[in-house]
């Protein structure tokens, strides 16, 4: 029985994936620390946060399935923090929400309950969390028109009166700026909330950022994050260190692998093809 | 009860419910109804998943009851069962099960795709026509870009990244949704008018 047979899996893969492995956790156990390039629309989303004033209402849509949370999550962790900590430099207030999936919400009460630091916040009146809204495009359009008609409760089961915070927010007129992470498609948020005139703001993995840039390039979506590499880019700008910075030396190492791989790939397809076999 | 059975009330019905916003969006009137039948949207979108549970207990145990597969049935109804139990019950266990086990094990599936992405990298990978050379270049380029070590030491990288992020790409991408735009309109006057009946099951 060969190797195939066996394991269903050819003996040079089982080898790529194994150094694969290897090349990702050597930054694990000893840290390179590689140098960091911020990109430019990293900046400007931390630029489009920064820039929020005292009691201005920030939404950030959490939609990101949890299987992406790899690509989307360490960004997300970076912004609510940067979010959070904007309540307390500046008195914003942030709104949490979820129209995707149940997942989206379950990422959310993660990030809040394990990585941002709540102390000394008003529940209601500094951020309230919304839960999952079922719905998807339907709830961001209704979300955008009349607020108060699609949002009855929060993810606690408080009504709407109980919160003060939400007490004025009728449309996305109240709103002054709308973020959002996906890792589906983008396209609902711009078709919904992007003629407004707000800043919208998306995170998302690598391969979708293609699919926003038309309309980053109409300003219907004025900010992008796309994977760890702006992860580690944001969590510099904004001094809080978390799984962008941890993994950036990581993700080096598997780039300089994938392009080391086709370099590899290629002289042994042309040394076979000389010899006659390929 | 044969009126009710007549294909025109679900078309009806679909014509209604997707007019009644567009009306509202281009013309300012009937908000006050296209709000209202936006949450009952949510209200349907909420049924629909109980109608999924019923669903996945009547496979499931359907499946138990025929010996076909009784292992895997006991143990989806079983988690099932106990998730929605401990969410009441110990709301700290069900915060560990979702950041310690669920969490892990989706990122490891996702992960899968990226495990044989290096593998297409070694053995498809290959510089045999014009166009497969191109397409490489352009990945290894892109590659590089999205390494912000590497994008660190070589800003011509940069500019190299930039413009076949925001020229080709761009471009590209912009066709595609231009003609999705123009597809979804066809397809909802198609809809409109009775036309396009796939949604009703009758292909």
């Amino acid at each position: 029985m060969d190797e195939v047979q066996r394991t269903g899996i050819p003996l040079v893969d089982r080898a790529v994936f194994m150094i694969f492995i290897i090349l990702i956790a050597i930054p694990a156990i000893s840290p390179l620390g590689l140098p960091i390039s911020i990109s430019s629309n990293t900046v400007e989303v931390y630029r489009q946060i920064e820039d929020l004033k005292s009691g201005d209402i920030a939404m950030w849509i959490t939609d990101f399935s949890v299987g992406t949370w790899g690509q989307v999550g360490p960004a997300e962790v970076a912004i609510y923090r940067h979010l959070f900590d904007l309540i307390r430099r500046k008195g914003i207030k942030v709104i949490i929400v979820t129209t995707y999936s149940v997942d989206g919400s379950l990422n959310a009460e993660r990030i809040l309950r394990e990585y941002v630091d709540t102390r000394g916040l008003k529940y209601g009146e500094d951020y309230v969390n919304l839960g999952w809204i079922p719905g998807y495009e339907t709830t961001l359009m209704a979300m955008a028109k009349d607020f108060q008609g699609i949002v009855k409760t929060d993810a606690y089961g408080n009504t709407i009166d109980k919160l003060p915070m939400l007490r004025d927010v009728r449309s996305i007129s109240d709103i002054a700026l709308i973020g959002f992470s996906t890792s589906t498609s983008p396209d609902p948020y711009p078709r919904q909330l992007g003629g407004y005139g707000k800043p919208l703001i998306i995170n998302t993995l690598i391969a979708t950022v293609p699919w926003t840039l038309p309309y980053y390039e109409k300003r219907l979506i004025t900010g992008y994050i796309g994977a760890e590499s702006d992860a580690a880019g944001y969590e510099k700008l904004t001094g809080m260190p978390g799984e962008g910075l941890r993994t950036l030396d990581a993700q080096t190492l598997s780039h300089i692998y994938g392009v080391g791989l086709i370099i590899i790939g290629n002289i042994w397809y042309f040394t076979r093809r000389r010899g006659g076999k390929g | 009860m044969s009126f009710l059975r007549r294909i025109e009330i679900p078309i009806i019905l679909f014509a209604i419910g997707s007019l009644l916003p567009l009306i509202d969006y281009y013309t300012g009137n009937l908000s006050v109804q296209a709000s209202e039948l936006l949450s009952w949207v949510v209200i349907l979108v909420t049924f629909s998943y109980l109608i999924g549970v019923v669903n996945l207990f009547r496979y499931h145990l359907n499946n138990i009851r025929k010996g076909r597969d009784v292992y895997y049935s006991v143990l989806v109804i079983g988690s099932f069962l106990f998730y929605l139990a401990i969410a009441y019950l110990n709301k700290s266990i069900y915060d560990w099960i979702f950041s310690k086990l669920y969490t892990p094990l989706s990122m490891s599936i996702s992960s899968f795709v990226g495990f044989y992405t290096y593998t297409v990298f070694l053995r498809g990978a290959r510089l045999k026509s014009p166009t497969a050379i191109l397409l490489l270049i352009v990945t290894v380029v892109i590659l590089l870009y999205n390494t912000p070590s590497i994008r660190a030491l070589s800003p011509q990288l940069i500019t190299v990244g930039d413009w076949i992020k925001n020229v080709p790409n761009t471009g590209a991408y912009r066709g595609i949704l231009i003609g999705m735009g123009i597809s979804m309109i066809v397809l909802f006057m198609r809809a409109i008018i009775g036309r396009e009946r796939s949604y009703l099951g009758g292909g």
